[in-house]
């Protein structure tokens, strides 16, 4: 083997040394080089190494467009293909009648990158300014955070044009959605607000905030080069926008609830007002309104006292409003007639070492003047015929000490001790409405028992019929998205609390009290609204009303605060064929008139006259037509 | 012969080709088209909602009673100045008592159906 080697190394050498000379024709054929005999082993190897290398290939080949396909599949998909998000819309709010309380419209937000950000220092003015903040605060906030800040979001469009002007870099837009409240602060504790992230945070937008939310859709697409759309790639999944809450609450008779105890307020120079409008047919909630309030969509300096929906969160004694109940169930109980005479005289009583007292001694009274007269001596003689236990199912059956069933945020319960646990003292002041609590909300319901002759309707704040603007019959005709409803615009049935079925005729209550004891009842209501009543400031022109007043010290710490009071009225209209309870309190009048008859009555005829009207319910009194003159008739002469 | 027919199948292919060119940019460009006017339905419908919003905005019971009682000098209707009638067909009634003088009525602010 060696030297057959040295042999042709030494040939080639022996051709170079020739090379030095004139080039002579290469003859390959006989170059020793190539005539030198392979191995056949070695031809072997070769051929077997190319043939796995190319086996070798061709199974990767095969492995990738094969066997493996989905990785490179989805490596070239990633380079062309594009998912784009198809934002849902938060569903909107409505009145009764259709009309916008809340939607969604579209906003721009800016965010910058701070690390990118050039601009001269009168430019950073200008951009602060546009953004209403102080150069110092933008500057602190791009330093925040060197890959992403917000700056400013939900924007006006024109702010973000003006900014977008300026052509500085790092400044982005996005386009965001921003909640709009048209009715403002008359209907603010109802409808309440969502965060900036476009989740419910106060009212039926908390309540409702799942029907309300939509579920994000998704396009799968090609885009080109540009960001343009080229191609439909047909994986749509399609956005589904939120459900739309129909309210019961009317608009108008909102707004008119909302103005006048807003004026109510400001007129006596209270702390705190609230007014709640039931349909005593439906148990629908036609308003619900409280003083101070405040405007959703600028929440600004906004304060616990302006949040708070005062009418379901906060509870207080409700006094005298409680004495027509004790006097429906002594009739109810047949312990006494309308007509029973219940001494007073002298306007006062000792019990268990206590005195109980009238404003003023008013002598033998009936019982409908002991509610009309709001004798406290009276209503305790009646409630002490009662064992503690009929008073508490009482006050029970008519809903006090228990939440409401609306599903709405921050309902309370009210405060009604066991009665096993009742002094005899207890009893007593129970009966004129101390030693208990109850929110406005919880009492304007328990006066549905007169208004429904003697049943205690269930309450909602959702419409319980269909929405006449219902886009189609078909949608109507579902089981559903009547009213009360949380439905979508195309009534698509779906659960929801507080359904009702059209064809079940009209709603259906608990029964606390015979018709009979609450028509008798309803009569001492109209008569605390006559001229010899603690309340003829209730009185309306047309429609006759009946209610009861209340005044109370506010409590403090222990005890009662000796010039502080809360003044309400609970009352009914028309009284002869009732169709609407309305409840009003005024907390802390600080003008020297404090009595539920002079500082909520007045609200409450006001809130009666428009409601009755609104609803076109006829006046069931005789009325004195009023001309107005438009032009005088010339005189001949 | 043959010659011919591979002739005759290249210049159908190549047509073909063009063709295929042709329909696909069309395709593409009716494509775009209908992405441009959905977007602008879209946001028609965007304007649509906003204004919508606004005119509720500036219209809101608020406002308008703010208008009518202050510039208008108008006052809310009570049934003194009201006349009623039943809306029954063939049954017109005065329901209001006593029936308002037909004078009356329209000359009322509070006329109601």
């Amino acid at each position: 083997m060696k030297t057959r080697w040295q042999a042709l190394v030494r040939k080639v050498r022996g051709s170079r040394k020739q090379a030095a000379t004139p080039m002579p024709a290469v003859r390959y054929a006989t170059s020793p080089l190539l005539a030198s005999r392979t191995p056949t082993w070695r031809v072997k190897f070769m051929v077997g190494a190319i043939g796995l290398a190319f086996l070798v290939l061709l199974g990767r080949a095969a492995w990738i467009q094969i066997v493996h396909t989905d990785f490179y599949l989805q490596q070239g998909a990633n380079r062309y293909e594009r998912r784009i998000e198809l934002p849902a819309n938060r569903g909107r709010i409505l009145d009764r009648h259709g009309e916008l309380l809340a939607s969604s419209v579209p906003a721009l937000s800016l965010w910058a990158i701070p690390k990118d950000f050039e601009a001269t220092p009168e430019q950073s003015r200008r951009l602060a300014k546009l953004l209403h903040m102080s150069p110092q605060e933008l500057r602190k906030r791009l330093g925040d955070n060197p890959n992403f800040v917000w700056l400013r979001r939900q924007l006006d469009d024109n702010a973000v044009h003006q900014i977008m002007a300026l052509d500085l870099k790092g400044i982005h837009q996005i386009k965001e959605s921003r909640r709009q409240y048209p009715e403002g602060e008359a209907a603010a504790h109802i409808v309440g607000f969502t965060n900036i992230e476009d989740k419910g945070a106060e009212g039926i937008e908390l309540a409702y905030d799942k029907d309300l939310t939509g579920r994000d859709g998704q396009r799968h697409v090609i885009k080109d080069r540009l960001g343009r759309v080229v191609e439909d790639l047909g994986d749509l999944v399609p956005a589904s926008d939120g459900r739309e809450i129909h309210l019961s609450i009317d608009a108008k008779i909102q707004a008119n609830a909302y103005q006048r105890i807003r004026d109510a307020v400001a007129l006596h120079k209270a702390k705190a007002g609230s007014v709640v409008v039931l349909d005593a047919q439906s148990g629908e909630v036609l308003a619900l309104a409280n003083v101070p309030s405040y405007t959703p969509g600028d929440r600004k300096n906004l304060t616990g006292a302006q949040l708070r929906n005062r009418a379901l969160t906060d509870t207080f004694e409700p006094g005298s409003t409680m004495k027509p109940l004790i006097a429906g169930w002594a009739l109810e109980t047949g312990r006494v007639r309308p007509d029973s005479i219940i001494q007073t005289y002298p306007g006062k009583l000792q019990l268990d070492g206590s005195t109980i007292s009238d404003s003023h001694a008013h002598g033998d009274l009936t019982v409908e003047q002991v509610i009309q007269k709001s004798s406290n001596v009276g209503t305790v003689k009646l409630a002490m015929q009662m064992q503690p236990r009929e008073m508490w199912e009482l006050f029970t059956a008519v809903g006090l000490g228990q939440k409401p069933q609306l599903g709405f945020p921050g309902v309370v319960t009210g405060r009604l001790r066991p009665y096993k646990s009742w002094r005899r003292i207890e009893q007593a002041t129970m009966s004129y409405g101390y030693g208990l609590s109850a929110s406005l909300f919880q009492l304007a319901r328990a006066y549905t028992v007169f208004a429904r002759d003697g049943e205690l309707v269930p309450i909602t704040m959702l419409r319980r019929d269909v929405p006449q603007e219902a886009p189609d019959d078909e949608a109507r005709r579902l089981p559903l998205a009547f009213k009360g409803a949380v439905g979508d615009a195309r009534g698509q049935p779906v659960s929801t609390a507080n359904r009702h079925e059209p064809d079940m005729g009209p709603i259906k209550g608990t029964r606390v009290f015979s018709p009979e004891t609450a028509r008798a009842v309803r009569k001492m209501l109209a008569m605390v609204c006559s001229a010899d009543g603690t309340a003829p400031l209730a009185q309306t022109v047309g429609y006759s009303v009946g209610g009861k007043t209340g005044t109370a010290h506010k409590q403090e710490g222990k005890g009662y605060s000796g010039n502080k009071y809360r003044s309400w009225f609970v009352g009914i209209a028309p009284i002869t064929n009732p169709r609407i309870v309305v409840a009003v309190m005024v907390d802390e009048p600080g003008n020297g008139i404090y009595y539920g008859g002079t500082v909520a009555a007045p609200v409450f005829s006001q809130v009666v006259q428009q409601t009755l009207n609104r609803l076109g319910v006829m006046p069931d009194l005789d009325v004195q037509p009023h001309f107005v003159a438009t032009q005088g008739v010339e005189e001949s002469f | 012969m043959i010659t011919r027919v591979n002739i005759f199948l290249a210049i159908a292919l190549l047509l073909s080709c063009f063709w295929l060119i042709r329909t696909s940019n069309e395709a593409r460009t009716l494509f775009g088209q209908l992405e441009r006017a959905h977007a602008q339905a879209n946001e028609l419908a965007v304007d649509h909602d906003r204004l919508k919003v606004d005119r509720r905005t500036a219209a809101t019971p608020l406002v308008v009673e703010e208008m009518v009682r202050i510039r208008l000098k108008m006052a809310a209707t009570n049934p003194t100045v009201t006349h009623y009638v039943s809306d029954t067909p063939g049954a017109v009634q005065a329901a209001a008592r006593p029936a308002a003088p037909a004078s009356m009525s329209a000359s009322a602010a509070g006329e109601r159906p």
